[in-house]
């Protein structure tokens, strides 16, 4: 991996752990457990913008950092790895087989994020009527994954023409 | 500059732009899928009849630390309400010697009220967002305080077995 890549996938990593954190700071008191998802914008640039091998790595080693700065690695951290790793297969899903755009993508994972985590919590705690709880969580999530895409599509629009050239030569090389 | 436009748009803007009729479809299908989930969920819920409660602090069962049997399967009152208390000392009773519970506050009490309900009626937690959380009256619906590390379920009779 070049220099420049792997540089700029180190910043997105630290920014996306540090939006996790950020999202901490704002109460969600109507449903318990959910939250903005502020650091899948970052998981969604690097997928559009720099393909699926970046946004994988982004993903996950924003799960991992999380782990090892504050959480610990116990309950929550197998629910987020869990919810990562069923956003990913979903993301993957809509994005190379469907074909989906950037909306589908975001909202399709914002969902599979969400039953990930409460498959987590059915195999920690044994009660698989959690899944109730999706009545709730699974709508706001999918809601939340379209403003997501929306927020991203004007960011990757809005990067500097000149930057988005120099990449767009240096991948059909 | 007609090319430089082309390499951009190509890459970027196909991907990004809305299609109404695909992205609908697919977000129609998360929907769709969300109910259908709940849905099973709901037809495969167990009878209420004999039901108990199962208190875990993470994967541990508790038991009612006033109670000498050290029964984990908690009954409910025949009228009433009854309430129990777990401090932060309760913890070398299940957790072993010297050890304590860790959660926020100094005690969590869960209250147990005989139409078959539970609710977390004390506890310290962030915005006490377990508090807020009500009364459960469905088996296997679980009452958890993740922030405490708390879980209360009712547990029916009768449910399959289900493997991890």
């Amino acid at each position: 991996m070049k220099t420049r890549r792997l540089v700029a996938l180190a910043l997105l990593v630290a920014l996306s752990t540090a939006l996790h954190y950020l999202e901490g700071f704002i109460p969600m008191p109507m449903i318990p457990g959910y939250h903005l998802g502020l650091s899948n914008l970052v998981n969604l640039f690097a997928l559009y913008y720099y393909g699926i091998p970046s946004f994988l790595i982004v993903s996950l080693a924003r799960v991992f950092l999380v782990a090892l700065i504050g959480s610990g690695f116990g309950a929550s951290f197998l629910m987020s790895l869990t919810g990562c790793l069923f956003a990913i297969l979903g993301t993957l899903v809509v994005h190379k087989l469907l074909r989906g755009s950037i909306f589908s993508v975001s909202a399709f994972s914002a969902l599979c994020h969400s039953i990930g985590q409460l498959v987590a919590y059915m195999a920690f705690f044994a009660t698989p009527y959690i899944f109730v709880y999706l009545a709730f969580l699974g709508p706001i999530s999918i809601l939340t994954g379209i403003v997501i895409a929306f927020l991203d599509r004007i960011v990757v629009m809005r990067l500097p023409k000149g930057f988005k050239t120099e990449e767009t030569k240096r991948r059909k090389q | 500059m007609d090319r430089k436009k082309r390499l951009v748009s190509g890459l970027f803007d196909d991907n990004l732009r809305y299609r109404p009729v695909k992205d609908s479809i697919l977000i129609f299908l998360s929907f769709l899928m969300v109910v259908i989930i709940v849905l099973v969920t709901f037809l495969v819920r167990p009878s209420l009849d004999n039901v108990h409660v199962e208190i875990r602090y993470g994967s541990t069962l508790l038991w009612d630390p006033e109670d000498p049997t050290q029964n984990t399967a908690i009954s409910f009152p025949e009228s009433g309400e009854y309430t129990i208390t777990y401090t932060r000392e309760d913890g070398a009773m299940f957790l072993g010697e010297g050890q304590r519970f860790d959660f926020y506050g100094e005690e969590i009490a869960i209250t147990l009220y005989a139409d078959r309900s539970i609710q977390i009626t004390k506890e310290e937690s962030p915005y006490n967002v377990c508090s807020r959380l009500g009364r459960i009256y469905d088996p296997y619906l679980p009452l958890a305080c993740l922030p405490n590390n708390f879980q209360a379920t009712i547990v029916a009779s009768y449910f399959p077995e289900w493997d991890a």
